[in-house]
């Protein structure tokens, strides 16, 4: 039997587990483990924007530290937003927003308020995150730095996966072409080369191959982008419209 | 260790032409070729979490989707990493096979259903690659003759999308196939 031929019974739904909703529902269970893993990984998801939303919010750096986590004890390991969070209400990341609005407005306004330390033993909130974190635009508004700071870290998380397809796979030299010609010149870490030297410098063979695998590699972040855009959403039009509202907030177009 | 370079830190203006790199992607000329293609969904399949048991989750209704998820056993764990973990528990590996048999037996599209195909075939050489793990020598994953597994193993290695460690994966378990056959004839 040819390994391809395969009867179909019926059609599948395609369903497959959402990550970040898991995540969040795993932060619900009474499994501590499962509970711990879950919530790290959602602090460490959210940390850097709530960080940032403090610190444009009129709070020194320290103060912004220790509110963050103050915010992260009070709504996470409390689990008061994760048990509200529902996927069929909306956005987790709007969710969030808001208790963080009202937590900001209610600290602002307490002035004497005492600080808490986070509950020990559960999760480590000192965060190596804190270096180096500047707000590029002195002007933005605390949501706005929150948002800055959440589509940055997605996509660190979408440019970490795609190199690690690649480099995990033996084709670093895709990852190179895409890191010299498209990455580096948006850092600034280089100036835009020309194909003729991307393929001096990566070992390829011609330039029509450097740029195949430019678009090869251009198509996988794509796919990544996307396929986190839509494990945070509900269906595929809520994810095209995220990713058009995300492009219109950078490029700052109405 | 080196730092990560991060994003974070560049302008807006910048990160617009980071963010169009995915959009402007697919406005590029040059259309993706069937293999290109077919890599890619083996690609998307593999970094995915593996897939509740399609059998429960099609009988129940939305609402009760959560629920599911909840109980999800590897939510963090890509069906392509365990695939390499030779740690991996012999019932997981059980439960990517049937879960990918049955994918690749009610999807739509060729792609999908390709993909899917692969995996179920790599659960399989996972099972006999990693055979010092006293299950599997007890337990065969598959009413499969070695013969027809050797020749099936052949077949995938002709195909040239496939991600180097299922090549490798694939190699492996087409010589100890080879070997078993000859040991023990039809």
């Amino acid at each position: 039997m040819n390994p391809w031929e395969k009867t179909r019974r019926r059609a599948g739904d395609g369903r497959f587990p959402s990550t970040h909703w898991s995540a969040i529902l795993n932060a619900r269970t009474q499994d501590e483990t499962r509970r711990r893993l879950a919530t790290d990984s959602l602090i460490a998801g959210y940390w850097k924007p709530v960080y940032c939303y403090l610190s444009r919010h009129g709070c020194g750096k320290e103060t912004a530290e220790d509110l963050t986590q103050d915010f992260f004890c009070e709504f996470f390991l409390r689990a008061k937003l994760l048990q509200a969070a529902d996927r069929s209400i909306g956005r987790f990341r709007q969710l969030l927003l808001t208790a963080l609005r009202r937590f900001a407005q209610n600290a602002q306004r307490d002035r004497k308020r005492q600080k808490r330390a986070p509950s020990r033993g559960m999760v480590s909130l000192a965060s190596p995150q804190l270096e180096g974190i500047d707000f590029p635009d002195a002007g933005a508004t605390p949501e706005d730095a929150f948002y800055y700071a959440w589509i940055t870290d997605l996509l660190d998380r979408v440019l970490a996966e795609v190199k690690e397809q690649y480099c995990s796979s033996r084709m670093t030299r895709h990852w190179d072409v895409f890191q010299l010609k498209v990455l580096a010149p948006i850092r600034g870490d280089a100036e835009d080369l020309s194909m003729k030297e991307i393929c001096q410098r990566c070992g390829v063979a011609s330039e029509g191959q450097a740029a195949n695998m430019l678009i090869t590699v251009k198509r996988r972040f794509q796919t990544v982008l996307k396929r986190r855009l839509r494990d945070l959403v509900r269906s595929e039009a809520e994810a095209e419209a995220e990713f058009r509202e995300i492009f219109r907030f950078l490029s700052g177009t109405p | 260790m080196k730092k990560e370079p991060t994003t974070f830190g560049l302008s807006h203006e910048k990160l617009a032409r980071l963010w169009g790199v995915g959009d402007d992607a697919s406005a590029d000329r040059a259309e993706p070729t069937e293999d290109q293609r077919q890599g890619e969904a083996l690609r998307d399949q593999l970094a995915a979490a593996l897939p509740l048991d399609p059998t429960i989750s099609a009988t129940l209704p939305e609402a009760l989707s959560h629920v599911l998820e909840e109980f999800h056993p590897l939510p963090d764990s890509s069906v392509g990493s365990l695939l390499l973990d030779p740690h991996t528990e012999p019932a997981v590996v059980g439960q990517i096979k049937d879960r990918y048999r049955a994918k690749a037996e009610s999807c739509t599209g060729a792609l999908e259903r390709q993909a899917a195909t692969a995996i179920y075939y790599a659960a399989i050489a996972y099972a006999l690659v990693f055979q010092e793990n006293s299950w599997f020598r007890e337990n065969r994953i598959t009413t499969f003759s070695y013969g027809q597994l050797e020749a099936h193993f052949s077949q995938l290695l002709g195909i040239r999308w496939l991600t180097p460690d299922l090549v490798r994966l694939f190699e492996r378990a087409q010589a100890i196939c080879r070997e078993k056959a000859k040991a023990s004839p039809p």
